[in-house]
């Protein structure tokens, strides 16, 4: 077990490498002097030996391959530099925005095991019957429908006409659980009809498979009832593979929350990455991308270590 | 084997996928909107009964009427003729942004494949690396170094899907690689570059065009959600995204500003999935026979 995980860990370093890679060209392209990413448009205010300085303060008068490895050593440390308007530190300014993001991250994983997986497990137990068509429908409905028109219907229903729910704004979960709830159930809601979406597709398909497998004849003909068979046998089996979608799916809730955070008005990561793009904070931007990037690697890691975990013929196997 | 039987009667091969690809009724309401959405970007513009930049500062924000079957937006533009012309943006990005990401994509995923090695091992990790970012977070960061128009937003789409091409025929050209009959063409003596787009090529087309149609879809959602964060086609231009994000502000008064946009992308995204998905289907060489 432990070489698996050492293994996985190793594996993920390359990649790692490439996105901080990404990231730093990407900084790079922008036209012009790249001080223009450390300091914004307002270089007219700096006098020539602050531009110095700043410039020896970020390697840049130095070979392009001893910057990025400045940039990275400093990455690693968590210092992104400053945000040019308020020189507050990138970090100091991020750290306050995960809450909402991974709030509404979780809950869309909730919502979503329960609906994709419950209707996952209706349609493939009643194969090619009504509920099986309506799940599928809706399934496919779900993978295509933009976050735009899904946030705006649900805004439109529940918080302009029907007044049930806030339209905008975030309560931070520890000053009040259930107004926080509320203020997140729309985001959530949004976002967990794609994922749903997916997830629903898998877990038919998974559980359709292994039910055709001989030991669950077995547990049939030995008389045991229909849920156990589903809940103790076959499920276990069937969602091994739904987990490697969470995994996988975590970029796609992130790009998401770019979009809902915008409508709802939810101060999250994705709602600073927008502001940072439009205000020009270049280098907040490069700290949530690499953010970003780092933690779908690191999910999928924990995927695969809980895969291992799950799964004996790896757990086994790798001893 | 396989490639042998489908050498020898692919006229059955095709009507086979034909009949196969018709067969499902999903996969025909897919062909109908995807040829509806051809059909609106090729001629909408032709059609549009308004100019979609014309302003009727007195009918701002009006329901449907006779003259404006869509109603107006905030400017008194017509709602119809804006969606008719942001069709055609809409379409440009789907199209050239699955042939800027998929020929490159195929291209490095034959040669690394065939060449395996050192080449392959770096190249997979660079892809595995660019594939890890969030799509619409890595292609708003594009949009945003680049500059927010509609080439970049086509560059920024291309880029971001790209690496899914590439892996793709990797896999495939992969297995392809071992059947017999490419030792046999390589064992008479042709070269790597015959062998490569000649002989292993074929073997990837049906994998890339599946690909391909999700790819339009995801492209035209992705068009959208930049422009509607403000970062893709910049307005006047009418398109889906823009106008979702300008019609939001009336969500209250005017929700048709959002929902008619809203629902050609979502009509766009199911067609062009569900043609993806019947394509798979008929395309599969393993199906001929049963089908």
């Amino acid at each position: 077990m432990a070489r698996y995980i050492v293994g996985r860990l190793l594996a993920a370093i390359p990649v790692i490498f490439v996105i901080a890679l990404t990231v730093f060209v990407l900084g790079r392209l922008l036209p012009g002097d790249p001080i223009t990413f450390i300091v914004g448009t307002s270089q007219a205010t700096y006098t020539p030996e602050q531009l110095a300085a700043i410039r020896h303060d970020y390697g840049l008068d130095q070979p392009i391959y001893v910057q990025f490895g400045v940039w990275l050593g400093k990455a690693l440390t968590g210092d992104f530099g400053r945000s040019f308007q308020s020189r507050q530190p990138v970090l100091d300014i991020i750290v306050p925005r995960m809450l909402p993001t991974a709030q509404i991250a979780i809950q869309t994983w909730i919502f979503a095991v329960i609906i994709g997986i419950g209707a996952g497990v209706i349609s493939a137990t009643a194969p090619n019957s009504w509920k099986d068509w309506l799940g599928t429908l809706t399934a496919l409905f779900g993978a295509a429908i933009p976050f735009f028109l899904t946030a705006s219907l649900l805004m439109f229903a529940f918080a302009l006409r029907l007044h049930w729910l806030p339209a905008s704004g975030y309560v931070p979960i520890y000053q009040d659980p259930l107004g926080s709830l509320r203020s997140t159930l729309l985001p959530s809601l949004t976002l967990c009809l794609g994922l749903a979406a997916v997830l629903t597709r898998q877990t038919r398909s998974g559980l359709i498979d292994v039910l055709r497998q001989p030991y669950v004849t077995t547990a049939r003909a030995k008389g045991l009832r229909e849920h156990l068979v589903l809940s103790r046998h076959a499920l276990k089996n069937a969602l091994l593979p739904v987990l490697t979608i969470m995994g996988f799916q975590l970029g796609n809730i992130f790009g998401g929350a770019v979009i809902t955070e915008t409508i709802f008005a939810i101060p999250g990561l994705g709602r600073l990455m927008v502001d940072s793009v439009t205000g020009r904070e270049y280098l907040v931007l490069q700290a949530l991308v690499l953010l970003a990037g780092t933690s779908v690697v690191l999910a999928n890691i924990v995927v695969d270590l809980l895969y291992g975990v799950l799964d004996p013929r790896i757990r086994l196997r790798h001893g | 084997m396989q490639p042998a039987s489908r050498a020898e009667r692919p006229r059955l091969f095709f009507a086979n996928a034909v009949r196969r690809f018709f067969a499902r009724r999903l996969v025909v309401l897919g062909v109908v909107l995807v040829s509806f959405l051809v059909l609106l970007g090729a001629f909408g513009r032709f059609i549009a009964p308004y100019n979609p930049l014309a302003q009727d500062l007195v009918n701002v924000l009006t329901p449907p009427t006779m003259r404006h079957w869509l109603g107006t937006d905030e400017l008194g533009r017509d709602i119809l003729s804006r969606l008719l012309w942001g069709s055609s943006v809409s379409l440009q990005v789907g199209i050239a942004s699955v042939l800027m990401a998929s020929i490159p994509g195929v291209f490095v995923g034959l040669v690394v494949a065939y060449r395996g090695g050192w080449l392959d091992s770096v190249v997979m990790r660079v892809l595995d690396g660019l594939m890890a970012f969030p799509a619409l977070i890595l292609a708003l960061t594009i949009v945003a170094v680049l500059g927010p128009n509609l080439v970049n937003v086509i560059i920024a789409i291309a880029v971001t899907s790209f690496p899914h091409y590439a892996r793709l025929v990797r896999g495939q050209v992969l297995a392809a690689r071992e059947y017999d009959y490419i030792l046999a063409i390589r064992s008479v003596g042709a070269g790597d570059t015959r062998i490569m787009f000649r002989h292993l090529l074929p073997n990837v087309i049906s994998p890339v065009l599946v690909q391909a149609s999700l790819g339009v879809g995801f492209a035209i959602m992705a068009e959208a959600g930049l422009s509607f964060l403000g970062v893709g086609v910049q307005p006047p231009t009418p398109t889906w995204g823009t106008m979702i994000q300008v019609g939001f502000q009336y969500l209250e008064v005017a929700p048709g500003l959002v929902m008619a946009p809203g629902a050609l992308i979502f009509m766009a995204v199911l067609g062009f999935n569900l043609l993806g998905d019947g394509l798979r289907e008929a395309l599969d060489p393993h199906l001929t026979r049963s089908g």
